[in-house]
């Protein structure tokens, strides 16, 4: 039994490398819509 | 097309299976039974509210607590009921209909849920701190300067807040990750169901108006106790500023919250016209115009405010352009249905109600657009009218409806269709002989977010009262049958409801622990 019950996606290497590429992407842009708030009314 | 099979099926039981559950179906249904209690606490604010308004004068609230009332009915059903239930429906329905294992990011999913109840803590704790000013009283929307004024409700709202933010955003960086990269051999973007498309342009949304939100209750906050003056005229700063960043994070907001619910009528009303989507490829093509336009109409919140005559053009123009797209959908769901072979299961009448009642919450938006208009609208009951037409007839209904339609598929059990009519006619009863007066409140000049009014409005008042206890009692017949669903009940098919297409449909009901271990192959 799988503790947590996640898909191993190890052996979908090039799979878990875009889900990677994806998030820290969307995640940068996130972050810099708030950083850029502050920028322009600071 | 699909195979589904037992591998991976085995799960821990018990407690432990829901605090550390990386499984899409289990997070989404922690994400429905949360917005559903969710929606009971700010249904029974609403209720106190609505307790208050049957009469004028002051009969069991003070102002102070009444405003409290307000502003967080209106923070717990936009950020504790509704995002959080199109979350639970995203993470039930996103990997079935991409023929996908699980989401992307199984383990950021379950952090974004745990979030959410700490936040909600931390924001309804407030009502048990009176003697410290108790919750935030301000309003939703939280203007200076009277935001910077109150008292430590303030402050804990700003920190819910900030949580509830992180949560959206991971939940949207996790729904992009998955439609981008987790789709079924041959399932081509254009060939997503609509709801998955919904889905994508509204988590580009959050990525997109979530941080702003973030970014002006941080400077809140820092105006309150770090010495900063951004809202503060007496420093050199500008209300109104907090006013034009609020809302570029509110209006996209708005369509955060419909957006999903336009996702979910797109499937319910092919299903029970037997006809597939009238006009899909317009269909895409309206949402992607919404979600663009969205970003640019955010003053028509604030024409009140003392804008430039250009700007109050740009923006009334800007916001009369989006009854484009949106005309183009309630045409298309229109389209879908005429000379379709219909039956009417619950699911089916909410989606008629949302077609029919949104289109009501829309058209009183285009008179709000109005400049000159919304001089006299601004502040008054019309507006309420306008917005709960809009979020309780169009994105509650909307929740209904895919409540009614996936509960077959989730639970494996057919629903009680009599029960569901009863709630079904009982909840447009409630809604609508809540809703409406509001209109005619709003044209005579009733004031929002004042506890007492003249005797002239008593009349309209009482109605939306009585409604709202109607609209309120009503629900608990569909924690009934849901619990009866979940229990037992006839068996449901695989394809649960005859006219059904798509990848979901393919799994058994309920569905495997896991949906697809094998991608299938979409043609």
């Amino acid at each position: 039994m799988q503790r947590f019950a996640v898909i191993d996606m190890r052996d979908r290497g090039e799979q878990r490398r875009r889900i990677l590429i994806t998030a820290i992407a969307v995640g940068a842009v996130a972050l810099g819509f708030y950083i850029a708030v502050f920028v322009r009314f600071w | 097309m699909a195979t589904a099979t037992a591998h991976h099926d085995a799960h821990p039981t018990g407690i432990t299976r829901w605090l550390f559950t990386t499984n899409h179906k289990d997070i989404g249904t922690l994400y429905l039974v949360f917005s559903l209690f969710m929606f009971f606490v700010g249904g029974t604010m609403a209720l106190i509210i609505r307790a208050e308004l049957f009469e004028p004068g002051l009969q069991i609230t003070n102002p102070h607590f009444y405003n409290q009332m307000l502003t967080l009915h209106a923070l717990v059903m936009i950020f504790g009921v509704i995002m959080p239930a199109f979350v639970g429906f995203a993470n039930w329905q996103l990997p079935m209909m991409l023929g996908a294992p699980d989401m992307a990011l199984p383990r950021m999913n379950n952090w974004s849920f745990w979030i959410l109840p700490f936040a909600f803590t931390l924001l309804l704790s407030t009502v048990f701190m009176q003697d410290q000013g108790g919750g935030p009283a301000g309003g939703w929307t939280m203007y200076p300067p009277l935001a910077i004024q109150g008292g430590i409700g303030t402050d804990f709202t700003i920190l819910s807040i900030h949580m509830m933010g992180i949560s959206s955003v991971l939940g949207a960086i996790n729904v992009i990750a998955t439609i981008l990269n987790m789709r079924a051999p041959g399932m081509t973007l254009m060939k997503m169901p609509l709801f998955v498309w919904t889905w994508l342009i509204t988590a580009f949304l959050l990525i997109g108006a979530m941080p702003v939100l973030a970014g002006a209750v941080t400077m809140l906050l820092t105006d309150r106790h770090f010495g900063t003056h951004f809202f503060d005229a007496a420093g050199g700063g500008d209300p109104v500023l907090f006013q034009h960043v609020f809302w570029f994070f509110g209006h996209p907001e708005v369509y955060i919250l419909i957006l999903p619910a336009f996702g979910i009528i797109s499937q319910v009303i092919p299903t029970f016209s037997r006809k597939p989507l009238f006009g899909y490829n317009s269909m895409v093509y309206a949402t992607a115009s919404i979600a663009f336009l969205s970003h640019v109409v955010w003053a028509h919140h604030m024409f009140t405010v003392g804008m430039p005559v250009a700007g109050e053009l740009f923006f009334m123009y800007a916001t009369m352009l989006i009854a484009v797209p949106t005309g183009v959908k309630i045409f298309n769901w229109i389209a879908t249905m005429w000379r379709g072979a219909l039956t009417f299961e619950t699911p089916m009448l909410f989606a008629i109600a949302f077609v029919i009642l949104f289109t009501i919450g829309g058209l009183s938006g285009l008179m709000l657009a109005i400049v000159p208009a919304d001089f006299q609208y601004q502040d008054t009951y019309f507006v309420v009218a306008h917005f709960h037409y809009v979020l309780v007839t169009g994105a509650i209904v909307a929740i209904f409806a895919g409540a009614y339609f996936w509960l077959p598929k989730w639970t494996g059990h057919m629903y009680n269709e009599r029960l569901g009519k009863w709630h079904f006619w009982l909840t447009m009863i409630g809604m609508n002989l809540t809703f409406f007066p509001m209109h005619f409140l709003g044209l005579a000049g009733m004031q929002r977010r004042v506890p007492d009014y003249a005797l002239q409005f008593t009349d309209f008042n009482q109605w939306a009262s009585v409604g709202a206890f109607i609209f309120g009692f009503s629900q608990l017949l569909f924690v009934i049958l849901v619990i009866q669903a979940v229990r037992g009940g006839k068996r449901a098919t695989a394809q649960v409801w005859e006219g059904a297409e798509g990848l979901e449909w393919t799994l058994s009901s309920p569905p495997p622990y896991h949906s697809f271990a094998t991608p299938p192959v979409v043609k």
